[in-house]
């Protein structure tokens, strides 16, 4: 992975807006219904390049195919992996959700919202990774885009096995633990195929954090625990992969709500470390986790980790203002030391902001804020 | 008025979501469906003892009446005041001159913004006579409910909100009057009489001039920095002329980039207008400043002296998410203000209304409530750090 080591560096944290007719496609095919093969593997190659080029017009760093072959960060996993079954949830039944803290105080606020995080499938069977074929073509795809193109640091994003159990009930397995690992054995085969064709390896988990708005039973302590299993499933999924190719992706779901009843960073924060990776890609700049650069104050970032803060987020529509990214960015850096940063997104905010070209000036904005945090830094 | 003596005092800048009962009203007497006025009144009577108990509640120290009368901050004057008149016009056309460059470079973004805000479409209004103060009566009826509301509330002090003079202006076209200086002078002279009203019955008056910086946005091509300072001080020199008489401490000034759900880009720079902000004859200015478009801007106190015996309101929780601020966010926020410009001259607010009118909640209400709960826990916490 590089390093800031003479400016500041920026990436982004996965997802980008794709273009509507690729969109309709993918989901077609994701929903099983009729969809053309050929043309969608024409389309989503084209689409590819033009990310690329388009993620280089704006100056990121580290950039990636958009994920533009699937249906979102997570529930892509779905088809990748055999061992399980389609579930059809009871009316009356509460499913999981990741924002279920915050519900019991703004039931009005969710009301109608989807079940985000409820368990749509069922494991029936031993888990496999059946998405080489998927897989190959998003590797192929990115390397095609990526010809002639120098000094980025290309990535793809993959699910933790911890996210993966937010959707999948595990009817299978004689515990939580086995059945983690399964998951994890699974989609070890996905992370290493990314590392081996020389890409860095993004681990998407939003899981570390919003899991306790999933279980509002949960003391901390309890939730410790909990929360700890996963990440000893994930390190177990990371095997063989150098931690210099990983960088571990953190959120609290970050979808659009009040978010009063998130688990403090300084509460996971060691756990969060424990991940083998060599960088930390961090929610930061929304406003209930702006604060949270504090925390650097007191824990120390082990040697030789990159600390990614998010320093532009998708909580709104408003563009960031570059001095704004770039004071943020000097906190940082005067707390784990510049060379220790890069400058990133709160999550994916491709899809999330209300038009793609907010993504794109977004974007437009980190580069510049870096740049100027850059020309204070080293100077 | 009172400033933070001894701990960070709290407010809002006024509009709060309507329940949707009274929404539904207000809706009604907008859009000329039939109402009935004496139960519309007696409604709004209602809803604001209830909103003055809740801002309370939160820990609010210097409430307002939610703005529960008026259909927005500043199209309520349209009642108000004589010499305009509605008029129906070209759907192409800018509805109230509020399309601007931001809206240009996002185009998409805007037309979709636009469909999915489900606010009573604005008709243009003109300036086609004399204009006179005619709304004696409303505010007399806003300053009546709100003190019978506040009987029995604990408080530091209130305050009602009221356009400014530049707002109005911007807004309206003029076909009577010979000149701009005209036009506004008259508005001034007109304005004055509900200024004078809302201090006589002993509130704080806050002048609303979002104008004052968005106009900028809706000249296009963009004009000159120097052009623009010049027309914005012609209308603080009118903003002044219309507060004449009123003790400036009674006056809090409030400025805005609109802050409507957008991206902003193209906002004038609140360093190149605060020297001409701070010439109007207020006690304090409340300002934008949690929205990350303007939130690096506290870092312009560094340079530029807040003067003496002037008080800072500025904004430590928006409305542009509903994700709500954390109270170590808004100490903060507090405390960079407080070092820059003194703990006793910072009175923690929001960005804006959360209800830019009785049509446009900005957030949900359960938020809105649970953002003004963090402010004032932001507020004490920021005392405690301040005061030790």
């Amino acid at each position: 992975m590089k390093r800031s080591s003479d400016r500041i560096l920026t990436m982004h944290a996965g997802s980008l807006a794709r273009p509507p007719d690729l969109r309709e496609m993918v989901l077609a095919k994701s929903n099983g219904e009729p969809y053309d093969a050929d043309v969608l593997a024409a389309r989503l190659y084209s689409a590819v390049a033009e990310v690329v080029q388009q993620q280089i017009a704006v100056n990121l760093d580290s950039i990636n195919d958009g994920e533009f072959s699937k249906v979102s960060f997570t529930s892509y996993a779905r088809e990748r992996l055999s061992g399980h079954e389609p579930r059809v949830a009871q009316p009356s039944e509460v499913l999981s959700r990741i924002y279920g803290r915050d519900l019991l105080e703004f039931p009005e606020y969710f009301e109608g919202r989807g079940n985000l995080g409820g368990k749509e499938v069922v494991c029936t069977g031993p888990l496999r990774y059946i998405g080489q074929e998927a897989l190959q073509t998003d590797i192929d795809n990115f390397k095609a885009a990526l010809q002639g193109v120098e000094d980025r640091e290309p990535f793809l994003p993959a699910v933790a096995p911890g996210t993966v159990e937010h959707w999948m009930e595990n009817a299978y397995y004689p515990s939580d633990e086995i059945f983690l690992n399964a998951i994890a054995d699974a989609m070890h085969e996905e992370y290493k195929a990314i590392t081996d064709a020389g890409f860095l390896l993004q681990i998407d988990d939003p899981d570390l954090a919003d899991a306790w708005q999933i279980h509002p039973e949960m003391s901390v302590p309890e939730y410790r625990k909990f929360a700890e299993l996963r990440i000893e499933a994930l390190n177990y999924a990371l095997r063989d992969i150098p931690e210099e190719s990983v960088r571990f992706h953190m959120c609290w779901g970050s979808y659009h709500g009040p978010h009063l009843y998130d688990i403090p960073l300084r509460d996971i924060v060691d756990l969060i470390l424990k991940v083998k990776a060599a960088g930390y890609s961090i929610e930061a700049s929304n406003p209930r986790h702006d604060h949270e650069w504090q925390v650097w104050q007191d824990v120390k970032l082990p040697d030789g980790k990159v600390l990614i803060p998010g320093v532009v987020g998708h909580a709104c529509d408003f563009v960031e203002h570059p001095e704004l990214i770039a004071e943020r960015l000097l906190k940082y850096a005067g707390l784990v030391g510049r060379d220790n940063v890069i400058a990133g997104t709160d999550c994916g905010l491709g899809t999330r902001v209300g038009h793609p070209k907010i993504a794109w000036a977004k974007f437009e904005a980190l580069a510049e804020g870096a740049q100027l945090a850059s020309k204070r830094l080293w100077s | 008025m009172k400033n933070s003596a001894s701990r960070i005092l709290t407010t809002h800048v006024g509009s709060l979501v309507r329940p949707p009962e009274l929404m539904e009203k207000l809706r009604a007497k907008e859009s000329g469906q039939p109402y009935d006025p004496d139960e519309l009144a007696s409604q709004v009577g209602r809803a604001i003892q209830e909103v003055v108990r809740q801002q309370a509640e939160v820990g609010i120290d210097i409430p307002s009446d939610g703005e529960y009368s008026k259909p927005n901050f500043s199209g309520y004057v349209n009642e108000r005041l004589s010499g305009f008149e509605r008029r129906l016009g070209n759907p192409k056309e800018s509805p109230i001159l509020n399309w601007g460059r931001d809206r240009k470079a996002f185009l998409e973004f805007y037309e979709a913004y636009e469909a999915s805000a489900r606010s009573v479409p604005a008709q243009p209004v003109v300036c086609t006579g004399s204009i006179s103060y005619t709304g004696q009566a409303a505010v007399q009826s806003d300053i009546d409910n709100f003190k019978s509301a506040l009987e029995g509330v604990d408080v530091e002090e209130a305050f009602i909100p009221a356009v400014a003079s530049s707002t109005i202006e911007a807004q309206r076209r003029n076909e009577y009057y010979a000149t701009e200086h005209e036009y506004l002078y008259a508005i001034a002279d007109a304005m004055r009489v509900e200024y004078k009203a809302i201090v006589d019955a002993g509130f704080l008056l806050q002048v609303d001039d979002p104008r004052i910086v968005v106009q900028y946005d809706m000249i296009d091509p963009a004009p000159s920095v120097e052009a623009f300072r010049r027309s914005a001080e012609l209308r603080v020199e009118v903003i002044n002329h219309a507060l004449q008489g009123i003790p400036p401490e009674r006056v809090r000034y409030h400025l805005c980039w609109g802050s409507w759900h957008g991206p902003h880009t193209t906002d004038f720079p609140l360093k190149d207008i605060i020297d001409i902000v701070l010439k109007i004859n207020a006690g304090a200015y409340s300002i934008e400043a949690a929205n990350p478009r303007h939130e690096h801007e506290f870092m312009l106190w560094e340079h530029v002296k807040l003067p003496a015996g002037k008080i800072l309101i500025p904004g430590v929780v928006a409305h542009t998410t509903n994700t709500v601020e954390h109270p170590e966010l808004v100490a903060w926020r507090i405390s960079n203000f407080a070092r820059l410009v003194g703990r006793e001259n910072v009175i923690a607010s929001t960005d804006c209304g959360f209800s830019q009118g009785a049509f446009v909640p900005r957030v949900h209400a359960s938020i809105m409530w649970a953002k003004l709960r963090t402010l004032a826990e932001g507020a004490a916490l920021a005392t405690r750090q301040l005061w030790g």
